[in-house]
């Protein structure tokens, strides 16, 4: 007979405002093989944790239940207090009478039944549990961060300086990412190429550092510690060995194209160079406009190329990699505001306010002149917040970012033109450090600040025209102006569906990547050895993406130094004697952890692969799969038990 | 090829007020072979007006008349805007508000009607544009209005509140239609503002104001002709140029026509049949006719 | 629904510190009963207001409404002028950040304020539905003369004139039915406006229900009694 001790956690009045714990207790204590039954303030505390032990020692238990919080949270945490004890961390079993019983309802009779039903699923169940031994596997040392923005950028050096092998996936021609660019960031108003591109040029040069721009990650096997990883280094028609980045190909390119980087705004040519600080400093043919591409015809710039390293023939490329872990930092989109009714595509003195960043910018297309499309300088500009952003209609989410950006816009026109300027906002949330300061400052510029959303742009007498309320007047508003600046909400990439399949990672309903846990494992996910970083997540300031790069870099580091990752010994384990060979589960194990053995004629388990999800229990027609610690006679005796109660 | 065939709810205004508009209605449609049956025993949808007074009430009537629609087993046409904006968001109401659903039921229960919410609510601008489609509108198209210059002017109601064929802050379906028969489609930005029609009686120089806006935009842009798609509309912008001119001193010469009667044309329909002599203010000019 | 007996005009919001006695807490939960909306969930940022082409006839703006009906500031809504500005046309529904109906709370406002008899006897409009509501009991259709004249009777009789070249202009142009085209289901027209008043019965109950429930504190329970005794 097993000897049960059963621990019931009051979660301070988390559980014990809702469920009557001392009936519990009692309860508990009637049911066959407890030996002791106690309750307890807080039993993940020390002194709760040492209840356990000195029980343990004192009484014998050899089987332990928790009715607390999900495992999800302190399973790991009792384990441990067992193991401490001498006990096998496998002989617990936790209820959960938090989440499944005190937060879902009002009702303490009722709630009080159900966590008396679950404790005694787990005593009956508790009671068939087996000890189970954790194993572990080496890992690779070496980590891949796909994206090249500021987080992905700042998550490499990290990881690179703590002296291991890192690779940085970057789909575009350059790493740099959004934050290229910006003009000015704010509150502090430093050039943000100037403290961006140091840190470009360190990657670059970084021994430890192997960049693939121009390259996306194609398909991801194997698991934490030992993936293998394919690369696809899209063909970018330049030899990167032979080009020195001399730039006569660029510019003697008779065509161009708009200039995604300018956001449409200027002209590049189709064999170019994103921006002047790109790295590596070499170029990409744009093969879907380029006249030879499309015509065979022209071929300038091979002709003109000093090492020949034009290669019109060059195919894309494949590569195989092995990883021990993966940060994901792919960034955000922008809203495209030609959906709503501020008459952006209709007006052209209607941009976003990247499309304003690179005017504002020296190295933009007007040279950092803001001028109208006619060339002259605005009297009047308006800055629309919360475009896309905090409206149901498109995201209902704030965009966290774009008060503080719209404030540096604002600053930026006042001292570039003097022009009146006007930000149509809502509610202005300046949270971050020295951000209010700067709100203060930017108000004491003689900026017009109007609580009301801009509701319309449209056109009178040559200018433009922006319709609102002013909220604070209570009065109906049209307010005329030369310029318009909307500011769109960050979304998740258009490919955010594809590299979530790709890496495992699970999206929110807003559609950005969802991390592990919303307060305490903000960069995991829910796969092992996958981390996130950045505005992949959800929208981000700078700072915001730095510390998250450098945070999923700790996380990497911690996986890499240690060597060696723990691997649960709850997987599915193949009962030879009964397998009759039919490969049905073969197909269905989203781990690929199953394999055929020819010569036995029976499936295998790669306990390294496999999560113990228990798809392939349930495919088994000839019940020859388990897993471990989720056997049938302890799942169906737990059942049992909690619908007789 | 099978021919489309759709439940007809003419509006109160039809055999009235916009008696050009149905005719023409009829004739191009049935040039384009699509059938109309009037919805037997259909009632006053309500209008806004009654909305006002006693929003059951106004939901109520459309209730009742989409079950008459629903019972032909054919979907719903409908040509005036206010009718379809107000008969399709009921619609939807009842199909998506449990507490609506509930109302109006018991109401027409009282009456022994039953609403299924099968039924599909059409404007005509969107069976030409979606259901029939444009392609086929071009392959009947006789004499293309090559060098008219239009603005669609859809109104406050055919696109909002909302409808699945179009977007409601910058409308297309008008815009494609017209170019599908050589029209040069001017831009209007105000082709979704609200005429002010259903105030002119109440507050008439609010109402004007609007129209003048309207006119006045469609002036400036050089349009030929305002092209619309409700009886409200028409009559708004059409009939009280006299008026708009004492207030504000400009006359309007500008055209406003349905777009059946501007379809009609580019199928080579005779006039007569597009009711096209009943405006206020005379096409004739403009579309070379006389 | 008696225009003609309504004595009040435009009711100020008081200059001074609000008197919290004069709020009525019942009215949000009403004006949600009716509309099927959530006043609770606008935030004020004014969309509405800036969309409206007649925002700026209006004493308040929508937004500054719809505070004011969260507030529970009944009287001073329904008296209000903003309310019968509203022409329907769903500019602001279609773009409400937090997908309010405004469109839809501002026709309950006005059914409100004509059944508490709250209505701005300076306007027209109240009257032009009113006559509306009666021609269509008439016929089951709308005819375009009768409501006219109806109208007019219940207005300035000398309207009609300033309406003859409108009414000749359409005459000319075969554009006026001389005879009034009358509804073939007119009998179940009238039943349905009928069933209409009693399934309205029942959910002026099931409004007070709610206030009732979600007030909580009894003496919004006794304020919202006095108001509904106020009320009969």
């Amino acid at each position: 007979m097993a000897r049960i001790g059963v621990y019931v956690c009051h979660c301070g009045t988390n559980i014990a405002a809702t469920v009557d714990v001392a009936a519990v207790r009692d309860f508990a204590a009637a049911l066959p093989g407890v030996v002791v039954a106690r309750d307890y303030q807080y039993m993940c505390s020390d002194p709760g944790q040492d209840l356990i032990r000195k029980d343990i020692a004192e009484m014998g238990l050899d089987r332990v239940v928790v009715a607390s919080c999900s495992p999800r949270m302190h399973e790991p945490t009792f384990r441990r207090a067992l193991e401490s004890a001498g006990l096998n961390g496998y002989l617990l079993e936790m209820a959960n009478i938090r989440e499944h019983v005190s937060w879902v309802t009002t009702d303490v009779p009722a709630a009080t039944r159900k966590a008396k039903a679950l404790v005694a699923g787990a005593v009956r169940r508790v009671a068939l549990h087996q000890p189970l031994e954790e194993r572990y596997a080496d890992v690779t040392p070496q980590a891949l961060v796909v994206g090249g923005g500021i987080a992905g950028i700042e998550a490499a050096l990290k990881i690179a300086d703590g002296g291991f092998r890192v690779h940085l996936v970057e789909k575009e021609p350059s790493i740099g990412g959004q934050m290229a660019k910006l003009d000015k960031t704010f509150p502090t108003l430093d050039c943000s190429a100037c403290i961006l591109t140091p840190k470009m040029v360190a990657v670059a040069q970084h021994p430890n550092i192997v960049l693939h721009t121009y390259s996306e990650v194609e398909r991801v096997d194997g698991f934490v510690g030992n993936f293998r990883v394919t690369i696809r280094h899209k063909a970018r028609s330049v030899d990167m060995q032979k080009c020195t980045g001399c730039g006569t190909c660029w510019s003697k390119c008779p065509y161009t194209a708009p200039n995604e980087f300018d956001e449409g705004l200027g002209k590049r040519k189709l064999i170019y160079i994103p921006f002047p600080q790109a790295v590596p400093n070499k170029p990409v043919i744009d093969r879907e406009r380029c006249v030879k591409f499309q015509s065979g015809k022209c071929g300038a710039c091979q002709k003109l190329c000093p090492t020949g390293a034009i290669d019109f023939n060059q195919q894309d490329e494949l590569v195989e990699e092995n990883f021990g872990a993966i940060i994901v930092a792919t960034g955000y989109s922008l809203f495209d505001p030609g959906r709503g009714p501020w008459g952006y595509g209709r007006y052209p003195n209607v941009l976003t306010a990247l499309q304003f960043e690179r005017m504002v910018n020296a190295s933009g297309p007007t040279g950092g002149h803001v001028q109208l499309q006619d060339g002259s300088t605005p009297r009047a500009v308006a800055i629309l917040h919360c475009i896309g952003s905090r409206d149901t209609n498109y995201h209902e989410y704030c965009s966290n970012v774009c008060c503080m950006y719209s404030l540096k816009l604002a600053h930026l026109v006042k001292e570039k033109t003097g022009a009146e300027v006007y930000n149509f906002y809502i509610d202005i949330r300046a949270f971050g450090k020295a951000y209010e300061e700067f709100y203060n400052r930017v108000q004491n510029e003689g900026v017009y600040f109007i609580r009301g959303k801009g509701a319309e742009v449209g056109s009178r007498d040559g200018r433009l025209v922006v319709r609102c309320e002013d909220t604070l007047l209570g009065k109906y508003r049209e307010i005329p102006v030369d310029m318009v600046i909307l500011s769109p909400a960050m979304e998740p990439r258009p490919d955010a569906a594809r590299i979530s399949q790709v890496f495992g990672i699970q999206r929110s309903a807003d559609g950005f990547f969802l991390e592990a846990h919303a307060k305490l494992e903000p960069l995991k996910t829910a796969t092992d050895g996958v981390f996130i970083a950045g505005a992949c997540q959800g929208p981000k300031d700078i700072p915001y993406s730095v510390a998250q790069g450098a945070g999923a870099a700790a996380e990497v580091l911690r996986l890499l130094s240690a060597g060696r990752v723990t691997i649960s010994p709850v997987v599915a384990q193949v009962a030879d004697e009964i397998c009759s060979g039919c490969r049905a589960c073969l197909p269905i194990c989203p781990y690929h952890a199953l394999t055929y053995d020819e010569g036995v004629k029976v499936v295998l388990v790669n306990e390294a692969l496999c999560k113990g999800c228990g798809t392939c229990v349930a495919a088994c027609p000839s019940g020859a799969l388990s897993v471990s610690h989720f056997r049938t006679p302890q799942v169906l005796a737990q059942i049992e038990e909690v619908l007789a109660v | 090829m099978s021919r489309l065939r759709y439940a007809f709810y003419p509006g109160c205004t039809a055999h009235a007020s916009a008696r050009d508009y149905t005719r023409s209605t009829y004739a191009t449609f049935r040039a384009l072979g699509i059938e109309l049956e009037e919805v037997p025993g259909w009632s006053c949808c309500g209008s806004t007006a009654v909305s006002n007074v006693d929003p059951l009430l106004g939901m109520a009537l459309c209730a009742r008349n989409l079950a008459l629609a629903e019972s032909t087993g054919l979907d719903l046409a409908v040509t005036c805007n206010a009718c379809y904006a107000n008969l399709a968001p009921t619609l939807e109401a009842y199909r998506e508000e449990r507490r609506v659903r509930d109302r109006l039921q018991r109401v027409l229960d009282a009456v022994d009607r039953h609403l299924e919410g099968e039924v599909e609510v059409r404007h005509g601008v969107h069976i030409l544009t979606r259901d029939l489609g444009l392609d086929r509108v071009e392959e009947g198209v006789r004499r293309p209005l090559d060098g008219v210059k239009a603005v669609p002017y859809y109104g406050c109601l055919l696109s909002r509140p909302r409808n699945p064929y179009d977007d409601p802050e910058n409308p297309t379906s008008l815009d494609e239609l017209l170019a599908t028969l050589g029209v040069e489609v001017l831009p209007f930005e105000r082709k979704t503002k609200c005429c002010g029609g259903s105030f002119m009686n109440t507050k008439e120089e609010v109402a004007l104001r609007l129209t003048f806006e309207i006119l006045e935009e469609a002036r400036e842009r050089g349009a030929h002709l305002i092209v619309c798609a409700c009886p409200l509309c028409q009559l708004n912008l059409d009939a009280y140029r006299a008026k708009l001119r004492a207030r504000y001193g400009t006359y309007h010469d500008t055209p406003v026509l349905y777009f059946t009667q501007v379809v009609g044309l580019a199928l080579g329909l005779d006039r007569r049949d597009l009711a096209i002599g009943q405006s206020f203010v005379p096409a004739d000019r403009v579309l070379g006719l006389r | 629904m008696a225009v003609a007996e309504s004595t009040l005009t435009e009711r100020e919001i008081p200059r001074e510190v609000l008197p919290e006695e004069i709020r009525n807490r019942f009215f949000p939960a009403e004006v949600e009963d009716i509309s099927g909306q959530s006043v609770w969930a606008c935030m004020q940022c004014g969309t509405c207001s800036g969309s409206c082409q007649f925002a700026q006839e209006m004493d308040h703006t929508p937004r500054r409404i719809m505070e004011m009906v969260r507030t529970g500031l009944r009287e001073q809504v329904l008296a209000s002028r903003a309310i019968w500005y509203c022409a329907s046309c769903y500019s602001c529904t279609v773009r409400c950040p937090r997908g309010i109906q405004v469109t839809r709370v501002m026709m309950a406002l006005k059914s409100l304020a004509l059944r508490a008899g709250h209505v701005n006897p300076r306007d027209d409009a109240p009257a032009f539905y009113e006559s509306f509501l009666r021609v269509l009991r008439l016929f089951g259709r709308v005819h375009e003369p009768t409501l006219v004249a109806a109208y007019a009777l219940r207005t300035r009789p000398t309207r009609v004139l300033g309406m003859m070249p409108m009414a000749l202009g359409l005459v000319r142009r075969g554009r006026m039915a001389p005879l009034p085209d009358r509804a073939p289901g007119l009998a179940e027209v009238r039943r349905l406006m009928e069933a209409v008043e009693k399934v309205r019965g029942s959910e002026s109950a099931g409004a007070r229900e709610v206030a009732l429930r979600s007030a909580g504190c009894p003496q919004a329970v006794r304020a919202a009694r006095r108001e509904e005794v106020a009320l009969r």
